[in-house]
């Protein structure tokens, strides 16, 4: 039961995609990573006229110190980027686009709630980082005009009309893919549970 | 409060769910470790007899829409047959993890199989470790049947009397008659529980082997019953059917009352 307790968990379980995401990280190549970490270091170092986001951004060093600051951004963007899905987008009745595109305030959001706590501060971060990282190739943002709205497959207005959207250029592996979309709700434990320590 | 997981696989978690209620404060990891140490099974008797179904949609929707919702019951409905399947071949017995809310309410954690989902997946699983019946738990399981029958809101007198007739006519012949039960489950208030405490019946009362029937009882305003109580506060505990000689429905109450302020705020 244990064995088949750890397997099922090992392949359905939800959990294990921050962990796979990291490997598939991992798999990129060391000087673009390199080229990351310096385009980090830049962003946390460079002047800025507006003395609130430079307090924010000082702030994030004097937390988690220059080296974990970098490492920390790069991987929060490239998860984030890497964890956008494709997505059938549907107007009226009809599939239109098979697209990978996210709400920039959400990927906005999800970056920086690596580096604050307070939500205003961790959007704002966010937008900073997704603007100078740009140019990097692995994300393009552009808005969506009101008559290109179209809805997901659940019915759920994906992209609001005229709002920017994050469209990831980062391709990644089959494997990832594959792995991803066989995760599902966990079925009950064959095991008892381990007590929460 | 973040704290090691109920997974074998996972290092973390948080004990409360949703993103941003886990705000570091202290929890009773207690509770939740010893609801995660009950059994539980597939029910397989009453497999047969029972079956999910799409409710209406509480607002209205467009026709692709409702396309959409049927087409998302049916693969759920295919995957909790999966998943059933998964449990049966592995011993049925299984545990659900729990985790608490933002407000300190427990939910056991599980999409296909969940005690606390619809009245399906209530009525698809009981207690692994059984036990025999004592004259309290036959009492008890009256009630329950009463209840799935829709006498919820009478008192326990009028339950017990209504359940003794129903047993009667469907174990008339000694043992259970299937069409008999079909019939009372076509008019009963919750079909697939009732079904579920008739063949514990069977199990337990006429053929006295061990059953691990799960009753479910409904307090009313449970909140104000505890507080009452703390507080020694009569009234309320009478309010509330602590002690009661009629049933008293509280939100029923509290709605009329409502309705008429409302009135009377209308009239001036």
């Amino acid at each position: 039961m244990y064995s088949t307790q750890l397997i099922t968990e090992s392949v359905l379980g939800k959990h294990n995609i921050t962990e796979w995401v990291k490997q598939e990280i991992s798999t990129i190549a060391q000087s673009d990573i390199d080229l990351a970490l310096a385009r980090a270091e830049l962003f946390l170092t460079r002047d800025r006229d507006n003395l609130t986001s430079k307090a924010r951004i000082e702030e994030i060093t004097l937390l988690y110190t220059m080296e974990k600051a970098k490492q920390l951004i790069v991987d929060s963007l490239l998860s984030a980027i890497i964890l956008i899905r494709p997505e059938i987008l549907i107007r009226g009745n009809k599939e239109v686009a098979f697209s990978s595109v996210a709400p920039l305030q959400a990927i906005a959001t999800q970056l920086g709630l690596a580096l604050h706590h307070d939500q205003i501060d961790a959007v704002q971060t966010g937008i900073e980082i997704l603007a100078d990282f740009a140019d990097m190739g692995i994300y393009d943002v552009r808005i969506v005009k009101e008559a290109d709205r179209a809805v997901n497959k659940w019915g759920h207005i994906t992209v609001h009309g005229d709002s920017a959207v994050v469209m990831p250029t980062l391709q990644i592996s089959l494997d990832l893919y594959l792995r991803i979309k066989a995760t599902k709700y966990l079925p009950p434990m064959l095991v008892k549970p381990l007590d929460y320590i | 409060m973040r704290v090691t997981s109920h997974l074998l696989t996972k290092e973390r978690d948080s004990i409360i769910l949703g993103r941003g209620n886990d705000v570091g404060q202290h929890i009773n990891k207690g509770v939740i470790n010893k609801l995660q140490a009950v059994a539980w099974e597939i029910n397989e008797e009453i497999l047969p007899y029972i079956s999910d179904k799409l409710d209406p949609s509480e607002e209205p929707l467009s026709a692709f829409e409702e396309a959409e919702r049927l087409k998302s019951f049916k693969l759920r409905d295919k995957e909790t047959d999966v998943i059933i399947d998964y449990l049966l071949e592995n011993d049925n017995r299984f545990y659900f993890g729990w985790k608490y809310d933002a407000r300190g309410r427990s939910y056991s954690q599980g999409y296909h199989i969940n005690i606390q989902a619809n009245e399906y997946r209530k009525a698809m699983i009981s207690y692994a470790d059984k036990e025999l019946l004592t004259p309290e738990g036959e009492t008890y399981l009256r009630i329950d049947i009463a209840n799935h029958l829709g006498y919820d809101k009478e008192t326990w007198g009028t339950r017990l009397l209504k359940a003794s007739e129903v047993i009667k006519a469907i174990f008339a012949s000694g043992e259970l008659d299937v069409d008999t039960m079909l019939a009372y489950k076509a008019t009963a208030s919750s079909p697939l529980l009732f079904v579920k405490a008739i063949f514990a019946w069977k199990n337990g009362v006429l053929l006295k082997q061990p059953i691990g029937h799960n009753c479910a009882l409904d307090s009313t305003a449970s909140g104000l019953q505890v507080m009452s109580a703390l507080s020694g506060c009569c009234t309320t505990a009478r309010n509330t059917n602590i002690h009661a000689k009629v049933t008293r429905e509280y939100t029923e109450e509290v709605a009329e009352k409502l309705a008429e302020l409302e009135a009377e705020l209308a009239s001036l």
